[in-house]
């Protein structure tokens, strides 16, 4: 029992003598309140207990990404060696773990083809992507797009994420190297390169996460974070930039879709004092930011973001978040003291 | 032992629904933003804090001491004559009390007629020329804002008055941003027309990473023409740095002379 659930459960035995049954209407049991973050339609309370794990048996060390596969089942990537993969229920109830060879595991994608599951796995220290099965045996790798011409050795290609289209095509966002987009084709053959390192509309400072975005089925698009410039820029599939949305203040990790709406981790406020001062994002089928879990509230002034940044201390570096089938959020965080990720329960 | 039965089965309901969920009281605010048009005032300048965050209120010193929620409350902007430490804290029924946020605010000091470097600034972080340090305008917290002058060894300049002039002291701004490799001094030596005067020893030691602007005061009292001044860079960073061993930079704002 930790010394904060040991504190609140001995308050509640002291309280409990009073309050049950006939003095319920008088006391009441628990005068603390749950904290609920968030703005609008998506408001949460905060499970800091989540997915805690014994550190000895299970431990972790940047939590980097997670997904839920099609069992409903929520895996958490970790570059921790000793298990790279954790996968747990909703609950939080540890299943089962695998991986040893991930020393830069950072970005983690699901594919499901033809009902099979399966990851890809992005290690910006092995500078590959890693097709697994769900059970972590070794599908294919892909290594340094040398074809390109752009890169004069693998150490130059430090992958943070990928995104798979309907048809299997995949980009890869070089977000900690050379800040390229590579697509490949379903049998992973390069097609194309765009982007790379600077400040123009279709250039990244920190290409760090990418998705595949087809809410408009006939108008499929990628979007991309640039993580230091604070935006979201979306790009044809053939790597035409298109549009850059504004999130000042917020260093957006990746853009994640879920039914309309699209949620982001946020590593950190731009302007904070303190350095882990992350929070959550999530903007609407417009491209709105509606609500921001842990930060001051959106708020347009002529269709101008106001600057966001952290109100409360909750998070420290959130790094990726995963949404399940029951509207919740689970966060996994970056350089956060080796702590598992954060269960935020819609309201 | 019947009655304790009774009251261990009237515990245990009570214990029987349990809360994972993280409690307000145990979270704290985020310490308030708190800007100036200046932080070196001429005349006056205009000091703003906020914390965009509903039912939030702020109360502020004026004398470095920590605010609580009788101090004075903050309703909007300040016009700020005097210098000193100003103190900000955010409070809310429900949360816990935020940290501090302090900001100083500098009294303009005498400008010297020329400044003459004897060292070389670094090319990477030149600040904007020979007068960064005389401009009167104060760096902020990003190293590679134009107002800080860097140097990965010693910075050593003399200023010259037109007259003889009355200093009380000199106030040396720099930053620390230890994950930037951005240390304190570690020694400052001043010279008065010429003369060795006094030597400064820094003795901080940060044992974590931090990041915030800071200053030395040193009193001189003396009516003069000409001061050297001579800022040395930390030259090893300590055994928890990432960078152990090697030099730090050393990024200066202001030479301010009162």
């Amino acid at each position: 029992m930790s010394r904060r659930s040991f504190l609140k459960k001995s308050s509640l035995a002291t309280l409990g003598l009073l309050a049950y049954p006939a003095y319920s209407s008088a006391f009441e049991l628990n005068k603390n309140k749950d904290v609920i973050i968030g703005h609008n339609t998506h408001r949460y309370k905060v499970n800091l207990n989540w997915g805690n794990l014994d550190p000895l048996k299970t431990p972790v060390n940047d939590c980097h990404e997670m997904i839920q596969d099609s069992k409903g089942r929520i895996v958490l990537l970790t570059n921790e060696t000793k298990n790279n993969i954790i996968v747990y229920d909703k609950s939080g109830k540890f299943i089962e773990s695998w991986g040893t060879e991930y020393p830069g595991a950072h970005g983690l994608t699901l594919i499901k083809e033809n009902g099979t599951d399966y990851l890809l796995i992005t290690d910006y220290e092995r500078h590959q992507i890693i097709k697994t099965t769900l059970d972590g045996k070794v599908v294919f790798t892909i290594d340094f797009p040398e074809q390109t011409g752009l890169y004069s050795n693998k150490k130059e290609f430090k992958p943070t994420e990928t995104t798979v289209t309907k048809t299997g095509d995949i980009y890869v966002a070089d977000g900690y190297g050379n800040q390229h987009i590579i697509h490949y084709n379903n049998k992973g053959e390069l097609i194309n390169v765009f982007g790379g390192h600077g400040e123009g509309d279709d250039q990244f400072l920190n290409a760090h996460g990418i998705c595949y975005d087809d809410r408009d089925a006939n108008n499929p698009s990628l979007l991309i974070t640039a993580r230091e410039m604070n935006q979201l820029k979306r790009f044809t599939l053939d790597g035409n930039f298109i549009e850059s949305i504004n999130v000042p203040g917020a260093l957006i990790c990746r853009p994640v879709i879920h039914k309309k709406d699209i949620y982001f981790a946020v590593l950190r406020s731009k302007n904070a004092i303190d350095f882990d001062s992350g929070f959550v994002l999530i903007m609407n089928d417009k491209n709105e930011v509606i609500s921001c879990p842990g930060a001051t509230a959106p708020n347009y002034k002529n269709n101008n973001l106001e600057e966001l940044y952290q109100t409360v201390r909750i998070f420290q570096h959130p790094h990726d978040v995963c949404i399940d089938d029951d509207e919740n959020v689970y966060v996994s965080q970056w350089n956060s003291g080796k702590t598992y990720p954060i269960k935020l329960t819609r309201v | 032992m019947r009655l304790r039965v009774l009251i261990f089965v009237i515990l245990s309901i009570g214990c029987a629904k349990k809360n994972d969920y993280l409690q307000e009281r145990e979270i704290a605010l985020v310490q308030p933003i708190v800007k100036a048009t200046s932080t070196i005032i001429d005349s006056s300048v205009v000091l703003t804090a906020n914390l965009r965050m509903k039912d939030v209120d702020l109360f502020y010193t004026d004398d470095g001491t920590i605010p609580n929620e009788n101090s004075l409350k903050y309703s909007g902007p300040l016009s700020i004559k005097k210098e000193g430490v100003y103190s900000f804290k955010a409070f809310h029924a429900d949360w816990k009390p935020s940290a501090i946020s302090k900001l100083k605010l500098y009294k303009k000091g005498k400008i010297p007629e020329t400044i003459n470097w004897e060292t070389s600034v670094s090319a990477t972080y030149p600040g904007i020329g020979d007068l960064t340090v005389l401009n009167n305008k104060k760096g902020s917290l990003d190293f590679r804002d134009k107002q800080w002058f860097g140097y990965d060894s010693i910075a050593k300049a003399t200023v010259y008055f037109k007259e003889k002039t009355l200093i009380d002291n000199i106030t040396i701004g720099y930053l620390v941003d230890t994950k930037s490799w951005i240390f304190p001094p570690s020694e400052v030596k001043v010279y008065l027309n010429g003369e060795f005067f006094l030597t400064v020893d820094f003795k901080e030691l940060y044992e974590d990473n931090i990041a915030k602007l800071d200053d030395v005061e040193i009193p001189i009292n003396r009516k003069l023409n000409t001061i050297t001044i001579e800022v040395k860079n930390t030259t090893q960073l300590p055994e928890w740095h990432p960078g152990k061993g090697f030099k730090a930079w050393l990024f200066m704002d202001e030479w301010i002379f009162n």
